[in-house]
């Protein structure tokens, strides 16, 4: 493959944000996150847990709250005291409402989805009427002393509970008042701590309100008396989050120690339809705060402090256990960060509001553009490839203003494309790990792709975790491909056999003590390194030197504020 | 006739109460527990032994409550029966005969007529779960041999089984799987853990299981110390189950309180912690248990929980955790450093216990007295950790004073050394600390010993180390301006050749000292400390030194690692005999000339009873037992027996106890301990007074029953069967011991022919026969 001089740049000094708030939507299987720093990302679950849209955030837009309504519409709601509405398909902000109580702690959208409702500052609910177009301020519901921080609807839509500084409320929804206040335990552990928040509220069909606070209780009440029906004690610190399943036998909490504590409604006795909620198994994959939970059907989602988005499957509800049951932990964005100028030897890194430009030390440009969109330009710049949100990339003769052709459609989204020099081919990437090579000329795909669409990739090639973000080429090698994701740098060689299952795909370079012949028979087309990780970005700058821009995560953790200290057994 | 007074080795207590859970009865009032081939009974207020339920011809494996009759008992053993019992009175009641080594045993309410056992399967380590149908008789034994299969493959504790939701199911564990068996559907779900498959962190091995009373819930203990509580696991897809963690290592056993609102969990933190609500931040702990918490078992009426230890001892426990009650047997899990002693003033059994403490067992009443705190630290019980050991003890001056050597060694260069001496305090009944020497020698102190003679005016002690050096310590005036105070101090110290010496010992009148330097024997003046005489054979090292008594006291014996027991004449300073035997224990009596010895073999160990004037052994018995014997002491009785036949006189005025390797305390009798301890007054004198009949009636019966009848079978033909039965029980509770004894001779000695000969005897046996009577008699109104 050839011995390249790597310039490995570890001086990106990327930190992802905190995710605040996290909303799944069941019926196009998406799920919305937003980060302290206003940026809100939307991922495809269907789609091998792809980030495919990205809206950047602003410091003057913190979310508080974000929830789906009506199925397709992603609405937030942060400290600056708006109610925004996104356009999933502009990618943009379509407008933003004041609600007029101060800083908006939360946020909730009705069961049948014509209602929002949020949970003010100053201590009010607003009711919001959702029309087509635009939300409409409809009524105040009765004023409570202190902030709202929690409101959850009854899955009927007649009531609501709404989470407050040591009280819990149920609202009657026709009359709009208060008709029990539920106050909450402030002793912790026998000392009586300031003050109880109520992080998070969840009301079931039954009319059981699962209340979770900062004294690490999660605590069943009977909205209909209004008196505490279990408590669980689960943690010595705040629990922050809570998130129930559509039906209503599993919800999950997220505490401030970085546990996620899975309950489940399970049957007393196997004869009896007396059910109990249960604890059943905690999860440790976070380090700080888990400030955002949720509940998929077959999945826990959770999200925090220490930026990591963790999606763990539920054994008991999966069918097959394939790798798709396995855990997911997503940290980098499946986009570009880095642009690199070759014969400047430039790199462009980009943040989440600003950009640095660095210069490398001592040489042919491919001048890509990112954007959410993914577009390719070929280095002769006869040709334009474009791939927008559905998954169709159309090129485009530059020279000539027209569309040239459109590669059939397929169903993941593309994650990179490049245009090969000469040859003209473009290199498409999608989420589901597939890679195809079309030919720009011949409008069809090429022999290679052809001939490994037949074979089909290696398995453990189809199992990475991360989606390719980056594609280019050797400038005197026209049969080789590189490309990376955040775990491992390939460069595909198609003059080689392809690797079958059997094949061993991580090829123990390098093997300098074996012959010649065994290296030549176990030698296959794809050459990975994993030797630079996590890699957000890899290019060559000439035939001999590559620059790598990598991020190791201590780095990151580094930056974060410390986590809640926690006694461990035998220090 | 002569068989009848053979010497049979006997255990004589000491048996371990830990080995199963206790069993509460349905009232609390009793709790029950296995100890060797008995079951005992104690009384849950008092902590008294109140009858011992002997039967079984091996070790007893399980117990539990009739399920029908809250006072009846099963017990299965090793000896492949089923024994049903009425507790209250200590009778047998009936036994069922399975016929293959029963593990442990099982009841269900819902059985109608069936009870579980664990039984083994030709391969060593694959047991069986199986339902015996114990069919209806009115025979006293009966044939259960209908045996129905439910559970492959589980592990042999019965801690390891669990039935839960009144028998709907059972949970068995083994390995990394948990297998539930239900009995409506007769299927078995199996979960497997998943480090089972990843070696790495394999420590999630199930060690119990416990059903929920109430609930579908089965919790389970592991290596690690977690506990997981399973639910849903009648479907094998959507199963989930919680940890509850505290335990830093493994759990060694749970239990449900009887509502199934709290969760109970030990192990070797010696802790027994109540999870409530099965709840992670909501638990009670009952910390401070002493030893390793081995059992947990639970009380039918739930107001009492019993732990047992490993330290031989269950603790009675309130509901609301508070210790009520404690039985403590003869502490066996520690290495015997010590060896046996006897205190002089409560004639107990003295030796290791706890960790750093003494123990006092009265072989009497096979109790615990109490532990003297020696080392006084706290105990810190972790693997790999280096404890400070009590290797040495011994008493001097009639129990006055006690002397103790504690040593811990972390390194080959880092010895720490420690000896104190203790004086009885008469006002507090118990030994006080008075001196505490720090370093007393340089090297390990190989042995230590009072100078004991009746005359001496000053307590000596003299004690031996591999520094080559013997030190003598004296009991002078502390400097204190009141000369009350007394301390020990050194007052002199000799060596030989710089030889590490390895024995010492004084003699009866406490005018020599003998003191062993590798192979040679120095004999030192006790007035002057002048050295007198050597003695060496060049036979290898010394082992055991020990002077004669009484008229033999002219005599100083030693016996060699190589094998060789020799025989000095103190007055011609000359080897008066030697003879080939590998002595590994020597005990002198100290109320007659005998002297005993105990050599190891490949076979076995053999006993030699033998007076130093004579090397000819006055008794010899072979195979005492199989094991290594470590210690032995003799005991003075309280009232001489009195064996005419020549070869047991040695036993007429002193019992002979030795410890095995795998510490059982055995001793020779010529009829089983048990009767001594539960004699027939103390039986009729625990008959409550209001069950009996009036005197009048009584006294002809009694009168009756103590004439000698001129029929010689008169015994056997008792018509009542009960005294039959358990005159045929102490006979087959005499023969479980394995010893080449065989009694079954008794029934049979009245036809031997030479009856007019031994008329005595026979008269004798008679009458033992009819004290056995009019004990059964009793029982039989």
């Amino acid at each position: 493959m050839g011995e390249f001089k790597v310039h490995r740049v570890r001086f990106f000094n990327y930190v992802p944000s905190g995710i605040r708030c996290v909303a799944y939507n069941n019926q196009t299987n998406r799920l919305a996150v937003s980060r302290t720093d206003g940026t809100v990302e939307i991922y495809n679950l269907s789609a091998n847990y792809f980030q495919e849209k990205f809206f950047p955030g602003h410091e003057s837009r913190a979310t508080e709250a974000l929830c789906w309504a009506n199925g397709q519409r992603l609405f937030s709601a942060g400290l600056n005291g708006e109610i925004i509405e996104y356009d999933l398909q502009a990618l943009n902000i379509k407008y933003a409402v004041d609600a007029f109580g101060g800083p908006i702690w939360s946020m909730a959208a009705s069961p049948n989805g014509s209602q929002l409702l949020v949970g003010c500052e100053d201590g009010s609910v607003k009711l919001f009427q959702i029309t087509p177009d635009k939300i409409q301020f409809e009524r105040n519901f009765d004023r409570q002393k202190s902030r709202i921080l929690s409101l959850s609807w009854h899955p009927a839509g007649t009531h609501i509970a709404a989470g407050s500084i040591d009280y819990i409320s149920v609202f009657d929804v026709k009359s709009g008042s208060a008709i029990h206040k539920m106050l909450v335990d402030r002793q912790y552990m026998g000392v009586s701590k300031r003050k109880c928040i109520i992080w998070g509220v969840a009301f079931l069909s039954d009319g059981t309100v699962i209340s979770v606070d900062s004294a690490g209780k999660v605590q069943f009440w009977d909205s209909a008396t209004g008196t505490l029906v279990k408590n669980h004690l689960i943690a010595n610190t705040d629990v922050q989050s809570i998130a129930i399943s559509d039906q209503e036998d599993s919800f999950v909490v997220g505490t401030a120690e970085g546990t996620v504590f899975h309950f489940q409604l399970v049957s007393v006795t196997s004869n009896s339809s007396e059910k109990q909620w249960v604890r059943t198994k905690p999860f440790q994959h976070h380090t700080h705060d888990v400030r955002a939970v949720a509940h998929s059907p077959i999945a826990l989602i959770s999200g925090g402090t220490d930026t990591h988005l963790v999606i763990r499957p539920l054994m008991e509800k999966v069918e097959v256990k394939n790798y798709d049951a396995a855990l997911r932990k997503i940290t980098f964005p499946h986009r570009r960060l880095v642009s690199c100028a070759k014969k400047k030897q430039l790199l462009l890194f980009q943040f989440a509001h600003h950009l640095e430009l660095w210069r490398l030390g001592s040489t042919v440009a491919t001048g890509t553009v990112e954007s959410m969109c993914l577009l390719a330009v070929s280095p002769d710049g006869n040709w334009l490839a474009a791939s927008g949100t559905s998954a169709g990339v159309h090129v485009y003769n530059v020279k000539q203003l027209k569309l040239h052709c459109t590669v059939p459609a397929y169903n993941f989204p593309v994650t990179a494309l490049a245009i090969a020099p000469n040859t003209n081919n473009l290199v498409i990437a999608h989420s589901d790990q597939q890679v195809f090579e079309y030919s720009i000329p011949d409008k069809q795909y090429t022999q290679w792709s052809r001939t490994i669409q037949k074979q089909g990739f290696h398995h453990l090639w189809l199992q990475r975790d991360t989606p390719i973000t980056h594609i280019s080429f050797h400038p005197k090698r026209p049969m080789h491909i590189l490309l990376h994701d955040a775990y491992m740098f390939c460069i595909i060689d198609k003059s080689l056999p392809l690797p079958n299952d059997k094949t061993l795909l991580y090829n123990p370079l390098p093997p300098t003590n074996e012959s010649d012949i065994i290296r030549r028979r176990t030698a296959h087309a794809f050459k990975i390194s994993k030797k630079y990780k996590p890699l957000l970005f890899m290019d060559l700058l000439d035939e001999r030197t590559l620059v790598a821009v990598e991020r190791p995560l201590d780095d990151i953790i580094a930056q974060l504020p410390p986590p809640i200290k926690k006694k461990k057994f035998g220090t | 006739m002569v068989e009848e007074e053979s010497l049979r080795v006997v255990r004589c207590g000491g048996s371990e109460l830990n080995f199963r859970r206790a069993v509460f009865s349905a009232d609390s009032k009793y709790v029950f527990c296995v100890s060797g081939d008995f079951i005992k009974v104690y009384s849950t207020a008092t902590e008294e032994c109140v009858h011992i339920l002997q039967g079984h011809r091996n070790l007893v494996t399980g117990i539990q409550l009739n399920p029908k009759n809250h006072l009846q008992l099963y017990s299965c053993s090793f000896d492949g029966m089923i024994k049903l019992w009425d507790y209250t009175d200590g009778i047998l009641i009936k036994t069922f005969i399975v016929g293959c080594k029963l593990h442990a045993l099982f009841t269900l309410d819902c059985a109608e007529d069936s009870v579980f056992v664990t039984i083994n399967k030709e391969k060593p380590d694959v047991f069986q779960l199986v339902s015996v149908k114990l069919p209806k008789s009115s025979s006293q034994e009966v044939e259960a041999k209908e045996l129905s299969f439910v559970l492959d493959y589980i592990n042999q504790s019965p801690k390891c089984i669990a039935f839960g939701n009144e028998g709907e199911y059972v949970a068995a564990v083994r390995d990394f799987y948990l297998s539930v068996y239900f009995f409506k559907k007769k299927t078995t779900s199996r979960f497997t853990l998943s480090s089972s498959r990843n070696k790495k962190h394999a420590k999630n091995n199930f060690t119990c299981v416990a059903c929920h009373p109430k609930e579908d819930c089965i919790a389970t203990g592991h290596r690690d110390g977690k506990i997981r509580l399973w639910r849903n696991f009648d479907d094998e897809k959507k199963y989930t189950y919680t940890c509850l963690h505290w335990h830093h290592d493994l759990v060694m056993d749970l239990a449900f309180s009887v509502t199934g609102s709290s969760l109970l969990s030990g192990g070797r933190e010696s802790v027994l912690v109540e999870w409530r609500e099965a709840a992670e931040k909501n638990k009670e702990f009952l910390p401070r248990l002493g030893a390793t918490i081995e059992h947990i078992s639970v009380s039918p009426a739930g107001d009492l929980f019993c732990t047992s230890h490993s330290d031989n001892k269950m603790i009675i426990i309130h509901r609301n955790l508070e210790a009520s009650a404690v039985i403590q047997g003869l502490v066996k899990d520690r290495n015997i450093f010590t060896g046996l002693m006897i205190d002089p003033r409560t004639k107990a059994l003295v030796l290791n216990g706890k960790p750093g403490h003494l123990q006092f067992y009265s072989l009497q009443s096979d109790k615990q007295l109490y532990n003297l705190d020696i080392i006084q630290q706290e105990y810190i019980n972790d693997y790999g950790l280096i404890q400070i050991e009590l290797t040495k003890a011994a008493f001097g001056c009639y129990g006055n004073w006690l002397a103790t050597v504690e040593q811990r060694q972390e390194k080959e260069t880092e010895l720490e050394l420690q000896m104190k001496l203790w004086t009885y305090n008469k006002k507090t009944q118990g030994f006080v600390l008075n001196t505490k020497v720090n370093m007393p020698h340089e090297d390990h102190i190989t042995a230590l010993c009072f100078c004991n003679a009746e005359k001496s005016e000053n307590p000596t002690l003299v004690t031996t180390s591999k520094d080559g050096h013997f030190k003598v310590w004296i009991l002078t005036d502390d400097s204190d301006i009141y000369k009350k105070a007394v301390g020990w101090t050194c007052d002199f110290v000799g060596s030989y050749h710089k030889y590490q010496a390895t024995n010492c010992c004084f003699s009866e009148d406490g005018s020599l000292l003998a003191v062993s330097f590798e192979e040679v024997v120095t004999i030192w003046d006790s007035e002057t400390w002048e050295l007198k005489c050597t003695f060496c054979q060049r036979a290898g090292k010394i082992r055991q030194l020990c002077f004669g008594r009484l008229t033999c006291s002219k005599y100083l014996l030693g016996a060699t690692e190589n094998g060789i027991l020799c025989c000095w004449n103190l007055l011609s300073c000359a080897l008066e005999w030697s003879a080939k035997l590998n002595v590994r224990v020597m005990e002198p009596d100290p109320n007659s000339e005998n002297i005993a010895a105990i050599s190891q073999s490949s076979m076995g160990s053999d006993l030699f009873v033998f007076r130093p004037s004579e090397p000819r052994p006055l008794y010899i018995q072979k195979n005492i037992s199989r094991e290594e014997v470590q210690w032995g002491v003799f005991v003075p009785r309280d009232v001489p027996e009195s064996f005419t036949s020549e070869a047991y006189q040695w036993l007429n005025r002193s019992q002979f106890y030795f410890l095995t390797k795998s510490q059982s305390l055995l001793t020779f009798s010529t009829q089983s301990p048990e009767e001594k301890l539960t004699p027939t007054s103390k039986q009729l004198l625990h008959t409550p007074a209001h069950v009996l009949p009036s005197a009048s009636f009584l006294c002809s019966m009694f009168v009756n029953s103590l004439l000698l009848s001129k029929e010689t079978k008169s015994a056997e033909e008792i018509p009542d069967d009960v005294s039959m039965e358990e005159e045929k029980e102490s006979v087959d509770s005499d023969e479980e011991n394995n010893f080449t004894e065989e009694v079954q001779d008794t029934n049979n000695t009245d036809l031997g022919k030479d009856i007019i000969h031994q008329l005595s005897k026979s008269e004798e046996k008679e009458l033992r026969k009819f004290r056995k009577v009019d004990y059964s008699w009793i029982t039989a109104l």
